[in-house]
């Protein structure tokens, strides 16, 4: 019933946010088009309801032209890099934004007429993803970022915390590092019912299949550099030599390999979705994953009886793992009235309805989300406490031309790895000749310079 | 010139194609090879620069390329023979059926279903039935006591998983392409074999198999040439992982050219991969000529 | 081994391989009933929870129906032109043997080519020509595949039909013309028919063309269902009742043509 009333406050509250917010005095462009490349699916379905809006306030005739979440990259470098002028603006992950910010239109200017509400974009997120270059070229559509989630009963139950703390010689807790997980997914990984085939999973980390597999990777290879004293980083800034494959490197590979290999049969093709079923149901314990769980509390405890635990990921070193912003191009004909669009979608009043549509796939980003009445309503506490000290404890994307490609050929060798191909060392000693290959294909001094920009040194 | 008069009816026939063809298919062509002397990062197209062979000499000496070439040369053995036999299997039984009465059995058209399918589909439904934990396969399979296997999730049977989904495709094709090759020898040898009291056996060995060579070389080349090209069942089915088990090298030229953007590099794979296809085309294409003649 | 028996093995083998080639396009559809959750549920349901179309309905307002218009301008177009074109040509190297066998082979060998080399000059090509997003575009593209393969087929059915009729109605005073028009197209319509509907499925499923050379106004069904996989994964019954419907007008044209399919491909098979 719970449930039922929140749906129904949700809609009510997403619709009225169409009509309700109040517009600054903006320019109007009467007549004037804007073409948005969007992911299709979630992010066209949340902007939809505030085309006729936009129309209304500005003038601008807003057309969503949604892209295959796959392809988004591939199909909007193409546009851009021909010069199309196709679109005015295009959504990207910060990770990609080497590759994008020759094509995008810097926005300094205009955020200097037109605040979009910038101090109110979480800190995390304005450096990381906003900023590049001590330019700011875009606005964050969906704050992304690592929580671990853990299910109560099963980790409160006080049978579990003895046999825990008898075998392992701690307390059950939410881990603190990487080598602790191991320890909490072989403790409640387990056969319920006896019947011979393992049903409860211990801990499930985010996307491990083929194409997103180097998040996991990356984030216990930060871990581990923080363990070891040393400042995350993908590459030496004074030598871009890679430092995926130093000791730390290796040990935190090889920890990504025994989880999986001691998870459940078939981890290795989980996205999202399988992963979330999963800790949504019930069937695994404990969980790393986007900030989208935690929105959906009411849901999980009518399946499960528990509630949801949050705490930060192991050794808080956090990432975004995707995330997406939304830029202007340069190619734009009509750049101005581009920012209006995205200045009244992504600022404060409007992004608290796109953030909270139903399906949307948007975390909150804004510091009066986390203030929002109805997010303290359909959101524990401790949760919003969770998700805010993530985001400070971000570590910026790969942010330097050939970002993709980089991510890329270091997911295939940890993929190898993975699958037992290979062992952890020879997997990371290829992937780092990869990556020198392609700072070498680049240009080594631009790409250094470039990751000085992007890691803001 | 005489030539032309006497023949001007066929060329007009065959202009409107040949003009098509040739001006759609030209500029790919030349570009394609033009670009693969030059290192050329799209997102920087700016800085394309000319470097002669580097790209092919790059990919031959690339592991990567090797490894997806021998993924290719398995899936296209093993898939292209598995569909043979069934697809041979299932033309000898049917034409029992087809004989005297055409078309008449009402399951010819339903097997038929796969290979109408759009491949992005077939992607899609094959990863429902290979779910590890909740798919189909493995719990019908359960029940002769085999598996739980993770098919697409595990090195070693995801190069299977996939040649099974191409064999599903594509065994209907192969099956009717076959049918009407042995349909079109001559009943009366099969009545004259008959008298003769040959078993199954020697009807195929003896008259199917010598008789349908042609057509089996057609249905092989054609099989052949989609499975170098095949693209969209790895891409959806597998990413081409686990690790690189199932990365074919359309998939990895695809990477490289449509995700890396390397774009002279993915050209100069293209170039190389043409020059195989056109070897390996032109052997079948002998025995299609020879037949010919 | 009585007659009775042997049959029964035979009727048992073929109702194994219609069960094998049969299974995922039913799961394919009692997936289009099942909620997501039950998509990962075990033991795996058979039979539909419950018999509804409400994900029919979620897929098309998804779809808004103009995917569905442009794939069938698309794919219409491409086959009827692919078609026309192909017999055309086919007709000409089969009766007049223009360019021996070298012609059509370079023909043939333009399918080959891998299509990622295809891609990037193709846009490029578009984009010069302002066709970017048009249906234009997209069928011409479509045509680079189609069209070999429609030439070869006819070139194959036009060379199995027997010349003496031919020769015999050009005696009679036909003029060249009349004896395609009237003779052999008649003849070869079984051929025809296959040929089209090869060229319809292949157009009606195209994936990576269509993707890169449409944004909004010629995006095509494969595009639509290869977005409804969102950052979240797949939403199951949506895109299992997607297909669905992307699969119906094929099956059915393929009732359709049944009988002339199995008549055209043992009038020349592919050659």
């Amino acid at each position: 019933m719970k449930k039922l009333l929140i749906t129904f406050l949700l809609t009510v509250f997403c619709f009225a946010g169409i009509a309700n917010a109040k517009p600054e005095p903006r320019p109007t462009f009467d007549g004037v088009t804007v073409t948005a490349a969007l992911h299709s699916g979630p992010f066209v379905n949340a902007w939809g309801p505030h085309v006729k809006r936009i129309k209304e306030l500005y003038g601008i005739n807003l057309e969503l032209v949604g892209i295959p979440v796959n392809e988004l990259y591939d199909k909007s470098i193409l546009e851009l890099s021909m010069g199309t002028g196709a679109y005015d603006i295009v959504q990207y992950n910060p990770g990609w934004v080497g590759d994008y910010i020759d094509f995008m239109r810097p926005l300094d200017d205009y955020m200097d007429r037109w605040d979009p509400g910038w101090m109110d974009i979480h800190e995390g997120f304005r450096e990381w993803e906003n900023t590049y270059g001590g330019q700011r070229v875009s606005l964050t559509m969906d704050g992304d970022v690592m929580i671990f989630y853990y299910n109560k009963n099963m980790f409160e139950d006080p049978k579990e915390m003895a046999d825990f703390k008898s075998t392992y010689g701690y307390d059950l807790a939410p881990p603190a590092n990487y080598d602790q997980v191991l320890d909490i997914q072989k403790h409640f990984q387990r056969d319920t019912d006896g019947d011979g085939t393992i049903d409860q999973a211990g801990y499930s980390d985010p996307i491990i299949k083929r194409g997103r597999g180097q998040y996991p990777y990356l984030m216990r290879l930060f871990a581990y550099q923080k363990e070891a004293g040393i400042t995350p980083n993908y590459f030496d800034p004074d030598t871009m030599e890679p430092l995926i494959n130093t000791p730390e490197g290796v040990k935190a590979l090889q920890n990504y390999v025994d989880t999986v290999a001691n998870g459940v049969p078939g981890m290795l093709q989980w996205e999202w979705s399988e992963a979330h079923t999963c800790f949504m149901t019930g069937k695994c314990a404990s969980l790393i994953h986007w900030p989208d769980e935690g929105l959906m509390t009411a849901a999980f405890t009518a399946n499960t009886g528990s509630a949801m635990g949050f705490a930060d990921v192991p050794s808080k070193a956090n990432m975004t793992c995707g995330g997406w912003v939304a830029g202007v191009t340069a190619d734009s004909a009509n750049p101005e009235a581009a920012y209006m669009v995205l200045d009244y979608i992504l600022g404060p009043d409007v992004s608290t309805h796109v953030a909270l549509y139903p399906g949307g796939g948007t975390d909150l980003f804004r510091q009066s989300h986390f203030d929002s009445a109805v997010v303290k309503m359909i959101a524990p506490q401790e949760y919003l406490d969770a998700f805010d000290s993530a985001i400070g404890d971000i570590v910026g994307e790969l942010r330097i031309p050939g970002g993709f490609e980089y991510y890329d050929s270091l997911d295939i060798q940890v993929q190898k790895a993975l699958a037992g191909e290979i062992s952890a060392q020879e997997a990371l000693d290829q992937a780092a000749e990869n990556w020198k290959k392609i700072t070498k294909s680049l240009g080594a001094d631009k790409q250094k310079e470039m990751y000085a920009k992007a890691m803001g040194y | 010139m005489n030539w032309i008069r006497k023949n001007i009816f066929g060329l007009g026939l065959l202009a409107p194609s040949i003009i098509i063809l040739f001006v759609v298919s030209i500029f790919p062509m030349i570009y394609t090879f033009y670009i693969s002397f030059f290192n050329y990062y799209l997102p920087r197209p700016n800085r394309a620069y000319f470097i002669g062979f580097e790209n092919y000499i790059e990919i031959l000496k690339d592991g990567m390329f090797w490894l997806a070439m021998k993924n290719t040369a398995i899936f296209m053995i093993s898939s292209i023979g598995l569909q043979f036999i069934f697809g041979l299997g299932l033309a000898i039984l049917f034409y029992d059926e087809f004989r005297g009465r055409s078309a008449k059995a009402f399951y010819l058209p339903l097997i038929l279903l796969p290979m109408m399918v759009a491949p992005v589909v077939v992607g899609y439904v094959f990863r429902l039935l290979y779910l590890t934990e909740w798919g189909p396969l493995n719990y019908l399979l359960g029940f002769v006591g085999l598996g739980p296997y993770s098919w697409t999730a595990s090195a070693s049977t995801s190069l299977l998983s996939l040649v099974i989904a191409d064999v599903w495709q594509w065994t209907p094709f192969v099956t009717l392409v076959l049918l009407t090759g042995i349909l079109s020898i001559s009943s009366e040898l099969f009545e004259a074999a008959d008298l003769d009291g040959a078993n199954l056996w020697q009807k195929v060995r003896y008259i199917i198999l010598p008789l349908i060579t042609r057509v089996i070389a057609v249905v092989v080349l054609i099989r052949m040439l989609d499975s170098l090209r095949e693209l969209d069942k790895v891409y959806i089915l597998t990413q081409g992982g686990p690790g690189t088990s199932t990365t074919l090298v359309t998939f990895w030229s695809y990477l490289n050219g449509f995700k890396y953007f390397k774009v002279g590099y993915a050209a100069a794979m293209s170039i190389i991969l043409l020059i195989v296809t056109v070897i390996l085309a032109t052997g079948m294409a002998k025995v299609l000529h020879k037949e010919e003649k | 081994m009585s007659k009775t028996l042997t049959s029964y093995i035979k009727y048992f083998i073929i109702f194994i391989a219609v069960l094998f080639f049969l299974f995922p396009i039913y799961w394919m559809f009692i997936t289009t009933m099942k909620p997501q959750l039950e998509v990962m549920y075990y033991p795996p349901l058979f039979i539909p929870p419950e018999f509804t179309i409400k994900y029919y309905i979620e897929a098309f307002y998804w779809l808004g129906g103009e995917a569905f218009k442009n794939s069938l301008i698309i794919t219409t177009c491409t086959t009827i032109i692919a078609t026309v074109l192909g017999c055309m040509a086919g007709y000409s190297f089969a009766r007049y043997k223009i360019g021996g066998f070298h012609l059509p082979f370079w023909v043939l060998s333009i399918r080959m080519m891998p299509p990622v080399a295809a891609i990037v000059p193709l846009f490029i090509l578009m984009f010069k020509l302002k066709l970017i997003d048009t249906h234009l575009a997209i069928i011409v593209t479509h045509l680079l595949v189609t069209l070999p393969f429609a030439i070869w087929m006819m070139r194959g059915f036009f060379i199995d039909l027997p010349l003496e009729i031919e020769e015999a109605a050009r005696v009679d005073g036909c003029s060249k013309w009349q004896v395609l028009w009237r003779i052999a197209l008649p003849l070869a319509a079984p051929g025809i028919a296959v040929t089209a509907l090869f060229c319809f499925i292949f157009s009606w499923n195209e994936f990576v063309f269509a993707l890169v050379l449409s944004r909004k106004e010629a995006i095509t069904l494969p595009v639509v269902i290869a977005g409804t996989r969102t950052q979240f994964g797949i939403h199951w019954p949506i895109m299992t009742a997607m297909s669905a419907m992307s699969c119906l007008p094929v099956f059915f044209l393929a009732l359709v043509a049944q009988k002339y399919l199995v008549r055209g491909m043992t009038l020349g098979a592919v050659k």
